[in-house]
């Protein structure tokens, strides 16, 4: 049984004459933390819109669990147990927290109170529940985007830079909740960052990107050390 | 901003629980609904026909507020959907004599019908450009019940005269329960998921699809869902107004009206429409008599200065100084 969750096949995209994704293949195992890492206009956030069906990728495929997701719409892949975060923020800021919770457990009715109540507790949001969401910290905001995709219980979750603009104990406390996920309910993370520090001593396995192409991918060792990918930060 | 406490409300059917703050209102709600029931036997008909001029109007602001006020999609075209059911209630009871209620039911699902087809189309647009190409739609639809492929049915630009087979005083109660209903089912459908689903909508569309919400279905439900309460009450306007044409039943009145209703008393709310809708009801007696030219530039002028000034509408001004409860169910 291929131990494989999602795979993007040889997909390019193009805006115009600008190649943001360039024949790239990957593939992300299950129950793994799985890091995107690559410069600014490297194509991660691209390659994140493509893969949950904001964009259509104008060549290639994309599968998860072996199906092929590449012409559904965002919410069908939703619902397949996709779920993703934004790079900026995109909560209800007129709706209060609580709101927020339930109404991304739309899938599963019935308990979708008493498990919004778990995750403010497990996410110690409980003290906001009925506040606008728009008046929560950047922090607490970004906490509250990946506990929505856990109300419809995500099994792969793309996250796009969820440790940036994070103190350090929410930042914790967000890579805590992660590995907990992930050791304990399998899930299984794919998820861009710009810290190193989280990459290395969170991640699995990570991918590097620059300009639309993969450019290494291994270990965290082997990325560290990879020529191509320090050429890429840092220039020669 | 510190909200109702919800601890209480674990096993609650909706959302967001049923109030125990705010239920003052609801109390008020059934006395005058009580003393509207004994009205006709204690006034005048001209009173009678006002107070059914204000269910109509409650009627149309509420059933407008369940699509525009919740997803944002402001329908400046909604006369089209009175209009079509007007005139297909009418033909219905009058040529073809079904019962009036089934003709007035009949009406409604024409103007779903309607709405499903369209709404796939005209959906599709943003902002504007669905407030306009909505405007567009209506006034063009005018204009194909005007011309001589309808006039068989319609009898064309002049319209005609007809007597509906009920009595003033059932028209009154048939269109008090029609809003009565219309009010129930805002209620239902801001309180629930599906109206929190609308909401999100109007906050970030794109968003909504990460979630697994489906934004066009759901666009499209509630379209149709204003669509068919719109009609139901438009078919028992018209019958209280004994005379159809296409000028006054596509006429752009009965949507600029409503539309500052809504923001007047608070778009988005379930009450809203309604204060909203008395207030103005009796401001229109006034208008009406006094500035027959100018009216509609007063009501345009009005409806600038509230969205200027009170975007939120009475509703949330109330809610804003603590005099209301924070509550999706007021």
């Amino acid at each position: 049984m291929s131990s494989v969750l999602l795979e993007v096949q040889n997909v390019t995209k193009t805006f115009g004459r600008l190649v943001a994704i360039d024949n790239l293949s990957l593939s992300v195992e299950k129950e793994r933390i799985t890091g995107l890492i690559g410069p600014n206009g490297a194509g991660k956030t691209t390659l994140f819109n493509v893969i949950a069906g904001v964009l259509r990728p104008d060549r290639g495929k994309v599968f998860y669990n072996g199906a092929d997701i590449s012409h559904l719409q965002p919410y069908q892949i939703a619902r397949m147990g996709i779920g993703r975060t934004w790079q900026l923020i995109r909560i209800f800021s007129k709706m209060t927290v609580m709101e927020n919770l339930v109404i991304a457990a739309n899938l599963k009715e019935g308990n979708e109170y008493q498990k919004a109540m778990e995750m403010l507790e497990l996410f110690g949001l409980k003290n906001e529940r009925d506040n606008y969401a728009g008046e929560l910290s950047v922090g607490q905001q970004k906490i509250l985007s990946v506990a929505r995709i856990l109300m419809f219980d995500a099994d792969l979750m793309l996250l796009d830079e969820i440790a940036a603009g994070v103190n350090p104990t929410e930042q914790i406390k967000i890579l805590d909740v992660i590995h907990e996920l992930c050791d304990q309910k399998g899930k299984t993370f794919l998820i861009i960052e710009h810290d190193m520090d989280v990459i290395m001593e969170h991640c699995d396995k990570v991918i590097c990107m620059n300009f639309g192409e993969k450019i290494a991918e291994g270990s965290c060792d082997k990325i560290q050390n990879n020529e191509k990918v320090i050429e890429a930060y840092f220039g020669t | 901003m510190r909200r109702n406490d919800h601890s209480q409300k674990m096993n609650s059917p909706g959302i967001l629980g049923i109030p125990h703050e705010g239920v003052w209102i609801y109390a008020i709600a059934m006395i005058l609904v009580a003393l509207f029931i004994v009205l006709p036997h204690v006034t005048s008909s001209y009173i009678v026909s006002v107070i059914l001029t204000l269910f109509v109007y409650i009627g149309y602001a509420v059933s407008w507020n369940i699509m525009s006020g919740l997803t944002g999609y402001v329908n400046f075209g909604y006369s089209l959907f009175l209009g079509i059911a007007s005139y297909t209630s009418v033909i219905l009871i009058i040529d073809y004599k079904i019962w009036w209620p089934f003709g007035w039911i009949l009406g409604g699902l024409s103007a779903v019908t309607i709405a499903l087809a369209l709404g796939g189309i005209m959906l599709r647009l943003r902002g504007s450009y669905f407030a306009i190409g909505m405007l567009a739609l209506l006034l063009g639809i005018k204009l194909l019940y005007t011309s001589k492929y309808l006039s068989p049915m319609t009898r064309g630009g002049y319209g005609f005269a007809f007597i509906e087979p009920l009595s003033l005083n059932a028209m009154y109660y048939a269109l008090c329960f029609l809003s009565l209903l219309c009010i129930f089912i805002a209620y239902k459908v801001i309180t629930s998921t599906f109206g929190a689903k609308l909401i999100a909508i109007r906050e970030d569309e794109e968003g909504v699809g990460s979630l697994g919400i489906n934004a066009t279905g759901n666009k499209i439900a509630a379209f149709a869902l204003s669509a068919f309460l719109g009609g139901l009450i438009s078919s028992g306007h018209i019958a209280f107004q004994n005379y159809i044409e296409p000028e006054s039943a596509f006429n752009m009145h009965w949507t600029i009206v409503p539309i500052v209703m809504v923001l007047l008393g608070g778009p988005g709310s379930v009450w809203g429409p309604v204060i909203g809708a008395v207030i103005l009801t009796f401001v229109e007696e006034f208008l009406w008599s006094h500035f027959t030219q100018a009216y509609m530039m007063i009501y345009g002028a009005v409806m600038i200065l509230l969205v200027m000034l009170m975007p939120g509408g009475i509703i949330e001004w109330l809610k804003g100084r603590g005099t209301l409860p924070k509550i999706r169910t007021i």
